[in-house]
């Protein structure tokens, strides 16, 4: 289950006494890090004489939030990181911290920071989204590619035993509010479930440190789920127990909020229809467009961008100028990782003076091409979550 | 003008007409010594019936030739080694470096006497596309600011500050008002923030007298009706987590001409 890196972003200088003590104690696996440094410009190519221009109609950037009109770096600095939370914000004592793993196991275990800290060592490449993310204008950038660090939970589930009942594995996080629900005022902690099967199987991490630093408060310290490929409200953060159980789980971040209610054809029928928001979808983004000089009474302008999914594969993404022919743009050979987002770019040439429109797709090996806003998919969306069409990109050449 | 001076000026007339009265009474003066009685009450009342608008600088008085003025732009000049990545919201652009929404204020110990009472102004900052917009501004203590809310999310904007605590939870299309009673100063200005939007950032800087301006595009200033005297002017862009401040003496009757060119280097992240 862990994961052999033959490359990270950091120094070995960043690892914390915690980290190289518990790699020393990791009894079977050991990891290997090797440095390389990133290049300035994650997009090979960039050249100086590029300038960038900038889109039109868009909220500004603000604070921690992903500038994609900057991008830079194919692992998000935290400045750039966003947060969300629909409870409050524990503030937790590392030394009193607890997790249980409990419920219909044969062996229930506590464990405390040092506990995890000593198991064996995961990491995983993985850009978490937040499935709000390209909702609206003003939420475009809530998504960030990370390396996390902690242990992995399938090791942990197999020696505490699941029973033959049980079907769901809960995961409660320390933050908690009274909620009203069928007009009962109850104290509920943030839950969030998934089957046993995705639990031993999806490579989820108890994640302890982000680009080799600490958990900030905000991100869920001391510790939290990392579930490669679910969108953020699966990946808990403050994480405080663990319950095996053998009901469905259906607190409000499972069945009644993060619900997508979506119409699907059948026939000559329409059939509305609500899911739970698990998985990523496949999603593609023009991150900046930049121009060289005018040639000829054309100008030519460069495309980056950058695309994702829930790890499986992404085979080709286009880019479409002012609803003209897709084209296949190049996606980079390297930073690459099952879970993590990919970097694409292109050249196009012949643009007047003047606004124009871009706009980029990806398809995935299993044939899913990402949707325009006018699709079924999105067009039959009812609710806000899982917002993965086409992004256009207006912007305008001046002489 | 100030209340205080023109109070003096009104007592005087007052006065005149109160011995012109004493002398043997015509019809004329009889109506004279009324008109400006009559006159004289309008004259202090109308300050509070007819307050200042609400820009941030003093009224002009009829006596008001003895001040200076203050007069200059402010300019960000990049560094491609500590790059201000968001500085394009901001820059009129990176070759001439005008800077927008930079908060330019007079420091001085003798600045407090203008801190007089005045009717309160009110500012609006709305919460739209899930940004505060104006993003800065800066108000005088004892005014008001209406928090509005064009999203269709509900937000809560908490200012957890020692100075100045409240939690207000705005639905779509409601508001909320404030009053800012104690001045923070140009150093620390009042942050705000939303609680389930962490990425909404919004300042608001305020003053105990009337000395101070937000610039726009072109980044220029003009603080009017400074009386002369030592001072600091001293620049601020939050955003930008910038600082600076020079010393400077006002003459009367005479506009002083400084610019401030900011970089890198006057980075001061705010608390």
């Amino acid at each position: 289950m862990l994961q052999l890196m033959s490359r990270n972003a950091t120094n070995k200088g960043e690892l914390t006494r915690r980290e190289l003590f518990s790699k020393a104690s990791a009894s079977t696996v050991a990891i290997m890090l090797s440095q390389f440094a990133l290049p300035d410009l994650v997009f090979p190519g960039e050249e100086p004489n590029e300038e960038p221009v900038p889109f039109l109609k868009l909220p500004r950037v603000t604070r921690k939030m992903l500038d994609w009109e900057t991008l830079d770096n194919w692992l998000t600095p935290q400045d750039q990181v966003f947060d969300v939370h629909h409870y409050n914000e524990p503030a937790l004592d590392a030394s009193k911290y607890q997790l249980e793993i409990s419920g219909l196991v044969e062996r229930p275990l506590t464990l405390t920071l040092d506990d995890v800290h000593k198991r064996a060592v995961g990491e995983e490449l993985m850009t978490l989204e937040c499935s709000g993310n390209g909702a609206s204008a003003g939420f475009m950038g809530a998504v960030y590619n990370s390396r996390w660090t902690g242990t992995p939970l399938a090791p942990i589930l197999k020696a505490v035993g699941i029973k033959p009942a049980a079907t769901e594995v809960v995961f409660f996080g320390s933050d908690s509010k009274v909620e009203t629900i069928h007009d009962v005022k109850v104290d509920v902690p943030f839950g969030r479930s998934m089957s046993i099967e995705d639990a031993m199987n999806l490579r989820i991490l108890l994640a302890y440190a982000r680009n080799g630093k600490p958990l900030e408060r905000r991100n869920g310290s001391p510790l939290r789920l990392i579930v490669p490929g679910w969108y953020g409200i699966a990946n808990v953060k403050w994480l405080k127990r663990i319950e095996v159980r053998n009901r469905r789980y259906m607190g409000r971040f499972m069945g009644r909020d993060y619900v997508t209610l979506r119409g699907e054809r059948h026939g000559n029928e329409v059939v509305f229809v609500e899911s739970s928001v698990a998985r990523m979808n496949l999603k593609s983004i023009i991150a900046r467009v930049t121009r060289r000089p005018k040639q000829n009474g054309s100008i030519p302008i460069k495309v980056y961008g950058a695309a994702w999914s829930d790890g499986t594969e992404i085979a080709k993404i286009e880019v479409q100028v002012d609803g003209g022919p897709w084209q296949a743009a190049r996606i980079d050979a390297t930073p690459r990782s099952k879970y993590s987002w990919v970097f694409f770019s292109l050249g196009l040439d012949g643009l007047r003076p003047g606004k124009h429109v871009v706009v980029s797709r990806a398809i995935d090996v299993k044939g899913r091409t990402q949707p325009t806003a006018k699709d079924d998919e999105i067009a039959l969306k009812k609710t806000y979550w899982e917002a993965y069409q086409q992004v256009p990109r207006e912007f305008e050449l001046l002489a | 003008m100030r209340n205080r001076d023109l109070t003096t000026d009104h007592a005087a007339k007052v006065s005149n007409a109160i011995r012109d009265a004493v002398r043997p009474r015509t019809w004329r003066r009889t109506v004279m010594v009324r008109a400006l009685a009559v006159a004289s009450v309008l004259f202090v009342v109308g300050d509070y019936a007819f307050p200042a608008d609400e820009t941030t600088n003093p009224r002009v008085t009829a006596a008001g030739t003895e001040f200076g003025a203050i007069e200059g732009a402010i300019a960000y000049r990049n560094d491609p080694n500590h790059k201000w990545r968001l500085a394009r919201y901001y820059l009129k652009s990176p070759k001439t470096g005008e800077l927008a929404e930079a908060v330019v204020a007079l420091n001085g110990q003798t600045l407090k006497r203008f801190a007089s009472p005045r009717k309160p102004t009110v500012t609006s900052i709305d919460q739209k596309e899930m940004r505060f917009v104006p993003e800065t501004v800066a108000i005088g203590a004892g005014d008001r600011v209406r928090f509005t809310n064009s999203d269709p999310q509900t937000h809560n904007i908490s200012l957890g500050d020692p100075r100045l605590r409240f939690s207000d939870t705005i639905a779509p299309g409601q508001e909320a008002v404030e009053t800012f009673a104690k001045a923070s100063g140009i150093r620390h200005p009042f942050a705000l923030g939303c609680t389930f939007h962490s990425q909404m950032q919004g300042w608001i800087y305020v003053f105990d007298h009337p000395f101070f301006e937000v610039t726009k595009s072109d980044g220029r200033f003009r603080l009017e009706h400074v009386p002369p005297g030592d001072y600091r002017l001293e620049v601020a862009h939050a955003a930008g987590e910038l600082q600076a401040s020079r010393a400077i003496h006002v003459e009367p009757k005479t506009t002083v001409k400084i610019d401030f060119i900011l970089t890198p280097a006057d980075r001061s992240p705010a608390e």
